[in-house]
């Protein structure tokens, strides 16, 4: 090429990149320095970038949902999902928040290769459950790219969030809607504990888990947020209960004598059942009682105290955790009783408006009273 | 020459009286052994009840067995849960250790005598896999089909009965049941060699260990969780239901076993010479395989893998008792429900309240008995 | 009991074994069958032992044909006695002998049975042995098992394959003068496969001889035993000799100074 057709190739990509740039700074005000960036990964791991990262790919859901919340949509070059039933209906509903990326095959299956063809230069996945493999650790890495492992879910929720905003923006970015999150979920959350007060510590509840038909033991994140509102875990009254697990299998014949007797001397309160990102009607906490241990032949679970009284709460599970869990402090809080003074509807519409989300406000609690099911989602 | 010819009959028939009374004394000898055996079993039953994770007082045990019989000589039972813990949890799960103890260990010594072969246990044929691979699927894709786990309620004589999770029962006894039906295809014809039939479970215990592999693969974490815990084995959650639906099962398949008995005496000579002693060898070998392999898919598509039972419990018993059928398949039946209920209350008790999957105690135990059995003089000879 | 056995043909696949083999045994007789290896004596045993049924022909016993026999009648009419017995673990000689009874037991053993099990092994001088792990014994003393077993089942033919092979001599010559005088006894026949020519002159009262699958002579060993016999059938030449006990046969490889035997 001559020198001028240089010149006006050279000002096309300033003039282009600059309008780019524009465009990126109206979106997302407060980018950090863009120098080297260390973080420290879920599982641990010090990763270190020389710059902030641009093009992801990502494993299951989690993940996108926080990098939507965030804004940084158009960083994710593919989403991959865990589990081939649910793999389509997944990548019907992220790919409309996501028209960059490619839908990239399960996330056991991935190759180094198709990551990169999608462009990007890294993959962040979840940091145990239903994440790649560690084979393929190793060979995305000797590929070049780099695996990151961060939940955005659960007790980490948060702060792999901030560590999202490092990751793409730099040390000491700041994000308007994180700022905001972090805002609404504080004074929610506050509020609620405050409300809740200390009045119920000699009550107890049981927490079980559906899907994993267990139960929380006192080590869990879930549990402690319970006892931040009401009562405490009734499991911490069994002696040498095992708790390195944050579960522990409901089905045990052991468990259920001892819970059972427990129950006998000092009544539980309450059952809580969280069930699956699924349990959204009558239909489906129907479904999750059944198959729970508490409809199994009439062993001991079936005369528990707070099943006999009426008082177990099926909660959906996606208001346990993750970034809607500030709604299950107020569920919980409701059916314990307390006014909170917040409406789920209001506080869900909130967050849908703010975050630009479709979150339903209906089917989130349902209460179990003598076989029937009815859907008690506060307001 | 008389006085020689009464003699050497004296002599004769001396020698017939010391041959009569070592045979009986040696059958006495079995005897014993098989009563030390029923007790046993009966004291390991009745600690099984007692002792768990919430200890019941011998007296509280009493108690509620005989209160409702004679209320006025026995007390209630001082806590109402007691009543629940032993007739709902306890009962049934002692009767179905019972069940597959005896089964096993009954079937393992039928299958080593029937294939003349020391290592060769009930699952020789490739029903555990073919079970595990049977309850897989359930596990993926039960509430698929079935739009949610199908629990089983019937009623008998007016009283209910509950089977939890039927299907995983069914789908892994028609899985065994393949595996039966897979086995009598690869051996049909008038030979049935007993390396064809070894060579055949060990093709379809890899065909279904596929399966197993393929359904972990696309599994999810839960389920991957449960299939796991499935293969372990346990007895947890064993109900009357499952029990009384095993009991004709296992007293019809144990009864036809045993009468096998001089019919495998006369097979350890040899399958021609058990012909020529009136023996259809083919026949036996056909049928005892079939009924022991059922036997065992019975039991295991309630409790899960098993191991080991019918591999071991048929030694010990051929060393302390000898090889005679009659004697050695009550006996291996017995030690099963021995080895199996001491395994069953270690794993209920030495975590408590956890309960520890018996499979991965009996794998160690079995493993070390392999060990110790091939490393023996003896057994390595004849290996 | 005796013992016709006519036309027998057997093979296995597409090969015949045996091509129309006929002789008879006559109460109290013993026949020897002789013939080198691969001739068919042991498909011959097995096949009048029913253990393999023939292709065609036809085996009486006192003039009934046994294919409208029971197996479980037959056991009680004819015994066997394989060349290598075989035992698996932890049996021990009682229980292997005992055995031999099944024919007539449905579980338990009578008294009846016991008593003829305790003579069996008192005529086989296993007393010593009673509760011994058979597969502990030597090969000899596990062939005494397998006869005791026999002698327990008290058949009406005795069908033996080589059953001293593996005797010292001293107990070779015992056991075939035992049973021959048990048959004569108890007015059983016995037939006998051998491969030592010189216990076949001893011990049969006829010899048969099987060359290829087909009968190349039957009838007394005196008539049947020859020099030219031994070299057609065996490929081996020999010299019978009369001695002070009766004939014997040296074979030798055909060189003048070679004496086998």
């Amino acid at each position: 090429m001559g020198s001028s057709m240089m010149k006006i190739v050279a000002i096309g990509i300033v003039a282009v990149v600059a309008a780019a740039g524009c465009a990126f700074v109206l979106v997302n005000n407060g980018d950090g320095n863009d120098g080297p960036i260390t973080i420290v990964d879920g599982s641990g791991k010090e990763l270190k970038f020389d710059s902030p990262i641009d093009k992801v790919v990502t494993a299951n859901t989690n993940i996108p949902n926080a990098i939507k919340m965030l804004g940084y949509n158009d960083n994710i070059a593919g989403l991959s999902f865990y589990s081939s039933k649910t793999d389509l209906s997944n990548w019907e509903k992220f790919s409309l928040s996501f028209p960059k990326a490619k839908h990239m095959s399960l996330t056991k299956s991935m190759t180094a290769e198709e990551i990169a063809e999608a462009g990007a230069e890294a993959v962040i996945v979840p940091v145990k459950s239903m994440t790649i493999t560690s084979e393929q650790e190793v060979s995305f890495e000797e590929y070049g790219l780099t695996v990151i492992r961060l939940d955005c879910n659960g007790d980490s929720a948060i702060d792999d969030l901030r560590k999202l905003i490092t990751l793409f923006k730099g040390n000491g970015a700041t994000n308007d809607n994180f700022d905001a999150y972090m805002e609404l979920y504080n004074s929610i959350v506050n509020t609620v504990v405050s409300k809740a007060g200390s009045g119920t510590s000699d009550k107890t509840f049981l927490m079980y888990m559906s899907s994993g038909t267990s139960f929380y033991n006192q080590s869990s994140e879930l549990s402690s947020i319970i006892e931040s509102i009401y009562g405490k875990n009734a499991l911490r009254n069994i002696n040498n209960l095992d708790v390195s697990n944050k579960t522990n299998a409901a089905d045990s014949d052991g468990l259920q004598e001892n819970i059972r007797a427990l129950d006998n001397s000092d009544n539980v309160d309450k059952l809580f059942i969280r069930g699956k990102s699924t349990t959204n009607s009558v239909g489906t906490a129907k479904t999750v009682w059944e198959e729970s241990v508490f409809a199994k032949s009439e062993m001991s679970y079936g005369k528990l105290s707070p099943i006999t009284a009426g008082e177990v709460y099926i909660f959906d599970s996606d208001i346990m955790s993750g970034l809607l869990s500030f709604v299950g402090y107020i569920a919980i809080a409701e059916v314990c009783g307390i006014d909170t003074g917040y409406t789920v509807s209001e506080v869900i519409g909130d967050f849908n408006n703010t975050f630009g989300y479709e979150e339903s406000s209906k089917g989130l609690v349902f209460k179990v009273a003598g076989g029937n099911i009815t859907d008690v989602t506060p307001a | 020459m008389e006085d020689e010819e009464v003699i050497a009959r004296i002599q004769r028939d001396l020698d017939e009286d010391v041959f009569e009374g070592r045979y009986d004394a040696e059958s006495k000898k079995k005897f014993v052994f098989i009563s030390i055996l029923i007790a046993v079993s009966l004291f390991t039953m009745l600690i099984s009840i007692t002792l768990g994770a919430v200890d019941i007082p011998l007296i509280d045990v009493i108690n509620v067995f005989m209160h409702p019989i004679l209320p006025q000589v026995f007390a209630e039972p001082s806590m109402d849960y007691y009543n629940e813990f032993i007739f709902r949890g306890r009962m049934p799960r002692v009767f179905m250790v019972a069940l597959t103890g005896f089964s096993l260990g009954l079937a393992g010594m039928i299958m080593q005598g029937l294939l003349r072969n020391p290592l060769v246990s009930p699952f020789t044929l490739g029903v555990s896999t073919a079970a595990s691979f049977g309850a897989a699927l359930s596990i993926m894709f039960g509430p698929i089909l079935f739009g949610a786990v199908v629990n089983l309620k019937y009623n008998v004589l007016g009283v209910n009965f509950y089977v939890d999770d039927l299907l995983q029962v069914l789908f892994a006894f028609l899985m065994a049941l393949a595996s039966i039906g897979i086995i009598l295809l690869m051996t049909r014809g008038k030979d049935i060699s007993r390396s064809t039939v070894i060579l055949s479970g060990v093709v379809i215990s890899y065909l279904f260990q596929a399966g197993i592999m393929a359904c972990k693969y696309f599994s999810d974490e839960d389920e991957l969780r449960e299939i796991t815990m499935w293969i372990m084995g346990s007895f947890t959650g064993s109900t009357w239901g499952g029990v009384l639906i095993l009991v004709p099962i296992v007293v019809i398949c144990c009864i036809a076993l045993i009468s096998t008995s001089m019919d495998i005496n006369a097979l350890a000579a040899g399958d021609d010479v058990a012909s020529s002693l009136g023996v259809d060898v083919t026949k036996l070998r056909r049928d005892g395989l079939v009924i022991s392999t059922m036997v065992t898919a019975a039991c295991l598509s309630f409790t899960g893998v098993i191991g080991f039972i019918g591999l071991m419990a048929p030694h010990i018993c051929r060393m302390i008792i000898g090889n005679d059928a009659r004697y050695l398949s009550v006996c291996s039946g017995l030690m099963g429900i021995a080895i199996l209920s001491l395994s069953d209350l270690f794993c209920r008790l030495i975590i408590r309240p956890g309960e520890l999957p018996v499979g991965i105690v009996l794998y160690i135990i079995g493993g070390m008995f392999f060990v110790w059995m091939v490393g023996n003089r003896r057994w390595s000879k004849r290996l | 009991m005796r013992v016709d056995i006519e036309d027998l043909v057997q093979g296995y696949g597409n090969r015949t074994i045996l091509d129309g083999v006929s002789f008879s045994v006559d109460e109290g007789e013993v026949v020897t069958v002789l013939g080198p290896n691969g001739s068919g004596k042991s498909t011959l045993i097995k096949t009048v032992c029913r253990i393999m049924e023939p292709r065609s022909g036809r085996i009486a016993m006192d003039g009934k044909d046994v294919s409208s026999i029971s197996k479980e009648e037959f056991a009680r009419l004819v015994g066997y006695v394989p060349q290598n017995p075989e035992f698996i673990g932890y049996t021990n000689v009682y229980d292997a002998v005992l055995v031999g009874r099944r024919p007539y037991v449905k579980w338990n053993y009578s008294r009846e049975d016991i008593r003829m099990a305790a003579e069996s092994m008192r005529l086989m001088r296993l007393d010593e042995f009673f509760d011994r792990q058979v597969t502990e014994m030597s090969g000899g003393q596990r062939q005494r098992v397998t006869l005791a077993r026999a002698l327990t089942q008290d058949p009406r033919l005795y069908v033996f394959d080589e059953p001293t092979s593996a005797l010292d001599l001293r107990h070779q010559l015992d056991t075939l003068r035992l049973m021959r005088s048990v048959i004569k006894e108890r007015g059983s026949s016995m037939i006998i496969a051998l491969h030592d020519l010189n216990l076949a002159i001893r011990y049969s009262d006829k010899v048969m001889v099987l060359k290829d699958g087909k009968v190349y002579g039957f009838g007394s060993s005196d008539d049947v035993i020859t020099e030219r016999m031994i070299r057609d059938v065996y490929g081996v030449e020999s010299e019978i000799v009369e001695g002070k006990n009766g004939r014997y046969i040296h074979a030798y490889d055909g060189s003048d100074d070679d004496y086998l035997v």
